[in-house]
């Protein structure tokens, strides 16, 4: 059935969202910054992964975990080396900070890997499912069940550990989480290093579904992952996913009417827009 | 006269009542203190009269008109002025400006946004003049001390030519001498024909000045009187005992 | 260097001081960061092309058009505001220019990814303008764009922008209708990009979908912050030397978006005001020359 496939394609392009859109959402919770430069996280996964396949060896698995574990440390390197030393500052410190090293990142891809489009050699050795009525290719299941994982993981880390509750209370009140004995430091730096390491494997995933890899392929994230930040209601995990899940779910049934004649990518705006005229605290968002 | 009344005036935050069912009446021409122990939601009170919070339940009337769920700056168009408790100084801008963004309270409809302010210099002199900070006019005002900076605020306040002034904390972080000159600004803004509501943890200061003063505990109001007769009330003593006699910021 | 060459780099400088004063109105007095410029930039540049090339409207019939046009852009885009705090403005400009651009390239009225071409050049007394001509029209916007921006640095517009800009719920005490302000912010930036795309699109002679990206509302950005936020005479400079130096300098052009984002980082890292900004050392040096303690330029507020 056309509507089963069409969710398929849905949830795929929803749990990227999700995927990038959470660690946004957890640096937002805790410093209040708008870290635009997470879409230059998001592309450094996927030509990190894309130079360890050429260089270094063919496994899928070994480029994304170091993909992975280089984004997560690029995230805690923005974060100690620059915006720790805006935080007192006024806020159009952080936010313009982050824009400069958001460009400046997509620029050093062109100079560094060229500016065209390259191809991503990477099979998830996977099989690809098919029933009567719907086709899961074999990368649309590698995403589905990387981002479930990722999920759950992220969950776990958040509600079961000492990490997760300290985070909560960072969020809550940044000084008196410090008074009351949390290293912010540290707590802040794993933040870090966590949502940059998921938005590092989106990129790659990213790249493997949609085997290209691009200095600009940050740009339309940058923007999307904002407008599902603020869908899910600022600095809330849960509602991010949620409202990553509806962008995909919207973006891809509205884009496949034949009457809706209207690029995909402003889809997403309009959503913004709409929602935030009626619902300013996001859909998903406390209060 | 009463210029401003509120009755039953409540807010809850989540499961939270902060106040709870307040009736209160601010007279024309009075210095009017609002007192309690730590929480007891004297700047929750503040909040909801200037439009910051909007109330749970309950009505606020000023100068006869209803003003619950106002937005701030309807609040100060309608003549009341507030400072805050953490002083809020622009600080990008010198002393002179900081007035004179409240001075332009008027120019802020229609046209006005187009006018030039350099005219109402003078006027922003004048009021600095009046609480003592003319020498400083030119200073950025980050580089202000705490105590001129409390004072900064509290001529934007006047610069709104509000008829009712509502002062969070004025003395928090005073010293003795600051405070006496801080008493008697506040005697010469009434004189001038202001009334002026205050929340104030320094009993001496509320005690000295105030002709009225309401005692607030846990979001309820458990007394209300002159100063000597709030002093003499034996739930207002229980209060402040049982909430250890509270010197701090609330 | 032949004298045509020298006028255009000229005209292109001039508009992109325009752009840089305008946006010095959001993002320099209001703080509003904005990431959407280009996009009232091509708005305006479009604007233009469609009522000249489509509508057979003359440049100076149409320019009261594209003002319009863009005014009300900014204004639908500022309405969020109404609702929402800050962070969200910046959100909706970084969406923006995407937008623009994908509905300019999908819709045919816009003329697709083949843009619209042959866009006449503005008649004066019924000769059209050469590249001379056309550059003293622009010399003559950049001027009335400086005068009228001036004379807004010292209305009290201007200083409710400084307030809400620095504290929201001070600016609020002080009676100031911050969502509305933000608005006028918007409409009053977004007007004189609208005036620069004009001027663009018709010197250019074309417009196209890829003229108008991500990049260039950096660049904008970056002219703003390396001039310095807050002052017209910032923006200005900033504007000349961003646009000038990769003419001399070939090199930049390759690293150009190196240099934008490089310089918007390290410029606020260490030194927010930029090099002409309010208190910049520039300034600072140039007072200390002066041999006056507190000195206060024309330009900076009383």
């Amino acid at each position: 059935m056309a509507v089963l496939q069409q969710l398929i394609f849905a949830l795929v392009l929803g749990a990227t969202y999700g995927l990038i859109a959470v660690g946004l959402t957890m640096v937002y919770g805790i410093l209040k910054i708008l870290h635009v430069a997470h879409a230059g996280i998001y592309a450094l996964g996927a030509y990190i992964a894309l130079s360890v396949l050429q260089h270094l060896t063919p496994n899928f698995w070994g480029a994304l975990a170091i993909a992975m574990l280089t984004t997560g440390l690029a995230g805690v390197l923005i974060y100690r080396g620059v915006y720790y030393y805006t935080l007192r500052r006024s806020r159009i410190v952080p936010l313009i900070v982050s824009i400069g090293i958001f460009t400046a990142m997509n620029e050093l891809f062109r100079l560094v890997a060229g500016p065209y489009q390259h191809s991503f050699p990477a099979k998830p050795g996977l099989p690809t499912l098919i029933t009567p009525y719907f086709v899961i290719t074999s990368k649309q299941l590698l995403i589905l069940i990387l981002t479930a994982a990722f999920l759950i993981a992220l969950y776990l880390i958040l509600n079961r550990t000492k990490v997760g509750l300290a985070w909560q209370a960072c969020s809550q009140d940044l000084e008196m989480a410090g008074a009351m004995g949390v290293n912010v430091d540290w707590a802040v730096a794993l933040n870090f290093f966590l949502g940059s390491a998921l938005a590092g494997a989106a990129g790659v995933l990213m790249a493997l579904y949609r085997n290209m890899v691009y200095p600009t392929m940050g740009h339309v994230v940058a923007y999307k992952a904002f407008v599902v930040v603020v869908l899910g209601g600022f600095g809330s995990v849960r509602g991010c996913i949620l409202a990553g899940l509806l962008l995909g779910v919207v973006e891809t049934f509205l884009g496949s009417l034949e009457w809706f004649e209207f690029p995909r990518d402003a889809i997403a705006f309009l959503v913004l827009i709409l929602v935030l005229m009626f619902r300013p605290k996001g859909l998903f968002g406390r209060l | 006269m009463s210029l401003l009344v509120t009755e039953g005036l409540t807010k809850d935050f989540g499961g939270l009542r902060a106040v709870d069912g307040v009736n209160l009446v601010v007279g024309e021409g009075e210095i009017h203190g609002i007192i309690g122990p730590n929480g007891a939601g004297k700047t929750t009170v503040f909040n909801l009269i200037t439009g910051y919070l909007k109330p749970t339940r309950g009505k606020i009337h000023f100068r006869g008109r209803r003003i619950d769920g106002l937005e701030p700056h309807r609040v100060v168009s309608l003549g009341i002025a507030r400072t805050f408790q953490i002083v809020r100084p622009f600080t990008d801008l010198s002393v002179l400006q900081n007035v004179l963004v409240a001075w332009g309270h008027r120019n802020y409809y229609g046209l006005g946004p187009f006018k030039p302010f350099g005219p109402a210099k003078r006027k922003a002199l004048e009021i600095l003049e009046f609480v003592g900070l003319a020498e400083r006019a030119y200073v950025g005002a980050a580089a202000l001390p705490i105590g001129l900076q409390r004072r900064l605020e509290i001529a934007r306040a006047i610069a709104l030519e509000p008829k009712l002034v509502l002062l969070d904390e004025p003395a928090a972080g005073l010293t003795e001498e600051e405070i006496t000159r801080l008493k008697e600004l506040v005697l010469r803004i009434v004189a001038s024909g202001m009334t002026v509501a205050l929340v104030e943890h320094r009993m001496t200061f509320v005690m000295d000045i105030c002709q009225l003063i309401t005692v607030l505990d846990r979001g309820k109001v458990i007394a209300e009187g002159t100063p000597s007769q709030v002093a003499s009330d034996p739930e207002v003593i229980e209060a402040y005992l049982g909430a250890g006699e509270g010197e701090g910021d609330a | 260097m032949p004298i045509g060459y020298i006028l255009t780099v000229g005209t292109f400088t001039g508009i992109f001081m325009i752009l840089t004063v305008s946006l010095n109105v959001l993002t320099g007095y209001a703080k509003q960061v904005s990431l959407g410029h280009a996009a009232f930039f091509a708005i305006g540049a479009y604007a233009s092309a469609i009522l000249t090339v489509k509508f057979g409207l003359s440049f100076w019939a149409a320019l009261p058009c594209v003002v319009g046009i863009t005014t009300l852009v900014g204004v639908f885009l500022g309405l969020p505001s109404l609702r929402v705090s800050h962070d969200f403005l910046v959100l909706s400009t970084i969406g923006l220019n995407f937008i623009v651009g994908s509905v300019f390239r999908y819709f045919s009225f816009f003329g697709g990814s083949m843009g619209i071409v042959g866009i006449p050049m503005p008649e004066f007394f019924g000769h059209p303008l050469g590249t001379a001509g056309f550059f003293g029209l622009t010399l003559l916007f950049v001027i009335l764009t400086i005068l009228t921006s001036f004379y807004f640095s010292r209305t009290w517009g201007r200083l409710a922008m400084e307030a809400f800009g620095e504290d929201e719920v001070a600016a609020k005490a002080m009676g100031i209708n911050v969502a509305k302000f933000k608005i006028y912010a918007f409409a009053i930036s977004s007007a004189y990009a609208g005036i620069a795309g004009a001027l663009w699109a018709h010197y250019v002679g074309s417009v196209f979908p890829d003229n108008f990206g991500f990049d260039r509302s950096i660049d904008i950005l970056a002219m703003l912050v390396l001039g310095g936020m807050g002052t017209i005479r910032g923006a200005v400079f900033g504007a000349l030397v961003l646009q000038m130096l990769p003419e001399g300098l070939r090199v930049i052009q390759n690293y150009r978006m190196l240099v934008s984002g490089g310089i918007l980082a390290l410029m606020i890292l260490f030194q927010p005001m930029g090099l002409l900004g309010r208190g910049s050392f520039l300034v600072k040096g140039f007072e200390r020359l002066r041999g006056r303690l507190v000195s206060h330029e024309a330009e900076d507020m009383p």
